[in-house]
């Protein structure tokens, strides 16, 4: 009996094609930007989880005030400053703690020259964090080396360098001896890196740090030890500094903040989008309202020869349940591909963008169930009117 | 059978209200063919509305195989309606998006009747009505004679006992409309009540009997004994 109910209902929405497309229209709009903005987001927060856990949760950072931005570059402070880092190596639980000073000097590779990030590193520091410093081709820093350079995938693009290559910052010469893996932090596929004490010494700037990074014992797991060893360090380090003027953070804590971001952002974003969808669900409202209007002597016929309430009720909710659900797949599919789409063309427009699409089966089906209750809620008013017309005067209706 | 014992119908229409039947008695009997004649105005739709079941008297009593009707929830009457009586309008009323079948199958639809049942039951019902080769038609690709055909096979779908019939011949020629009176004028034969409503008396000489209205009243009988001869009886 459903499926001939289904049958009558279809066959009223292709009755009138281009009313029923419109209305389908308005739904298809309001999934295709919930499905696009939230898929684009769980892809963010995904990507960032995926960074997260390539440098482990359990690290602490030491960075000067401000400048937070999302990324692993993150935490770059506004200033750098001195610190002694060896009594820090002597707190339990730490496995390695290295310094990073990040300066933009003056480089120069055959034809190429300019002004460009430059991470002076610990070589130690890099291959503790092998998982996240990782080279694509060639191998990391070695401690003891002063003149070699691993450059991230895009500035080495750019410079057109390879394994090998020599190049210049400065005055001095270094040789490429490694390239890294893609990451989805810029700041990390825009790096030139090299030993921190050379960078140091080129810029005049010995002891100095834009970040220091500590990486404690559990490595990849979230723990109270990376947290309570934070605290020892930031305690440590307002006594050595004399006063408390530094940000002390662990991996894990970041992790969090830029989730929590990224969730209020996909909240707004779907939010808005949630509207559209409304809006889509208000227009298969006025459409079978009007559909209950031009059909009102159909609706007296039907009645006449033996439709009860419930016949009528049904067959609205399915027309209008219909058109959400047509809806809802077609804007689903939409959704994707836009996602998909603004994937590709972001890094066109703004360049080392790196955007990830979460496609997830779950928010499929709901966002398919959805608008299917959607458009049978929308209808759902109309379609009590229709079935509590009293049949004479649907008869006599013109 | 059908009895009205009674009957009044009082539509509210603003401040004032419209009386449109004042009293009406009238015993439609099983197997008889029964024309219902009247100007506009006399309360003739009211009365068929009643009889039909379509609608509820504001007093009196309906009664329907001796059942009290004027009790029971729209539902029921909805089943009642579906499975007693079937309409035939003078404007067809067939559903413009259905093909002639699934139009006939459409009462059949609503008593629950499964699609295989349904399905030979409507081809048979056409075949009977002379629209073997029209089944898969819609309503727009048949003519007024065929659509008015479709809409007594829709009738008879669920085998009802009456076939309730308003003005079935107004918007037909004058041939198709004597090709749809002959059909119902078989279908008496084969024991089925047929209440016409019209008000062409070429139309009502098919009856056997002829219940004039006026005012919302019983104005006279007519016993129409020989086809087409007519004896008045007086009341």
């Amino acid at each position: 009996m459903l499926l001939d109910n289904i049958r009558l209902s279809v066959r009223n929405l292709r009755h009138r094609p281009k009313r029923s497309w419109l209305t389908i229209l308005g739904i298809l709009i309001g999934v295709a930007a919930v499905i696009a903005l939230v898929s684009l987001g769980q892809g963010m927060q995904r990507s960032i989880t995926q960074e997260f856990e390539a440098f482990g949760y359990n690290v602490v950072m030491i960075a000067g005030h401000g400048g937070h931005h999302l990324g692993m570059g993150a935490m770059l402070g506004t200033y750098d400053f001195q610190l002694d880092l060896a009594p820090l190596q002597k707190i339990s639980g730490v496995e390695a703690v290295g310094g990073v000073l990040v300066k933009t000097p003056y480089i120069s590779a055959g034809r190429r020259e300019g002004y460009l990030l430059t991470w002076g590193m610990a070589p130690e520091l890099m291959q503790a964090f092998g998982n996240y410093y990782k080279p694509e081709l060639g191998r990391a820093l070695n401690p003891g080396e002063t003149q070699t350079a691993v450059l991230g995938s895009n500035v080495a693009q750019d410079l057109g360098l390879s394994v090998g290559d020599k190049f210049v910052i400065e005055t001095l010469e270094f040789e490429v001896v490694g390239l890294l893996e893609r990451r989805a932090d810029p700041d990390v596929n825009y790096a030139i890196m090299v030993p921190i004490a050379t960078l140091q010494e080129l810029v005049g700037e010995r002891n100095r740090f834009s970040l220091v990074m500590i990486r404690t014992a559990q490595h990849g797991h979230a723990g109270h030890d990376a947290a309570s060893i934070a605290k020892e360090v930031r305690r440590m380090v307002t006594e050595q500094r004399g006063k408390d003027d530094l940000n002390v953070h662990t991996t894990g804590e970041m992790l969090d903040l830029m989730q929590n971001l990224v969730g209020i952002l996909q909240a707004a974003l779907g939010g808005i989008a949630a509207i559209s969808l409304l809006v889509g669900g208000v227009g298969v409202m006025n459409t079978m309202y009007t559909a209950v209007l031009e059909r009102t002597r159909e609706i007296g016929v039907m009645k006449a020869v033996g439709a009860r309430r419930r016949h009528i009720l049904w067959l609205f909710l399915l027309e209008s349940g219909f058109m959400g659900l047509i809806g809802g797949v077609l804007g689903a599919l939409t959704g994707l591909l836009i996602a998909v789409g603004i994937k590709f063309s972001a890094p066109l427009f703004i360049s080392g963008t790196q955007l990830e699409v979460g496609f997830s089966p779950g928010l499929m089906l709901g966002v398919l169930s959805f608008s299917f209750v959607l458009g049978a809620l929308s209808g759902f008013f109309p379609a009590r009117d229709a079935a509590k017309l009293p049949p004479v005067e649907a008869l006599r209706y013109e | 059978m059908i009895q009205l014992k009674n009957a009044h119908k009082i539509y509210p229409m603003g401040e004032i209200s419209v009386q449109a039947l004042r009293g009406l008695d009238l015993t439609i009997k099983p197997g008889e063919f029964v024309a219902i004649m009247g100007p506009s105005g006399s309360g003739k739709s009211t009365l068929m509305h009643l009889l039909g079941c379509l609608d509820l008297p504001s007093d009196g009593l309906v009664q329907l195989d001796g059942q009290d009707v004027t009790k029971l929830d729209e539902d029921t009457l909805a089943q009642i309606r579906g499975k007693k009586i079937g309409f035939v309008f003078q404007t067809f009323n067939l559903i413009p998006t259905l093909t002639a079948q699934e139009n006939v199958e459409l009462p059949l639809f609503f008593q629950g009747v499964p699609r295989r049942e349904r399905s030979a039951r409507s081809v048979e019902l056409l075949r009977k009505v002379g629209l073997n080769d029209r089944i898969h038609h819609k309503p727009a690709q048949l003519s007024g004679g065929e659509r008015q055909r479709v809409a007594i096979a829709r009738a008879l779908a669920n085998d009802p006992e009456i076939i309730l019939a308003d003005e079935p011949t107004g918007n037909l020629d004058s041939e198709s409309g004597e090709a749809i009176l002959k059909l119902l004028e078989q279908l008496n034969r084969e024991s089925k009540t047929i209440i016409l409503v019209t008000h062409n008396p070429e139309a009502a000489a098919y009856a056997h009997r002829i219940v004039r209205i006026k005012d919302g009243r019983l104005l006279e009988e007519v016993f129409n004994n020989t086809n087409k001869g007519v004896a008045y009886a007086a009341r």
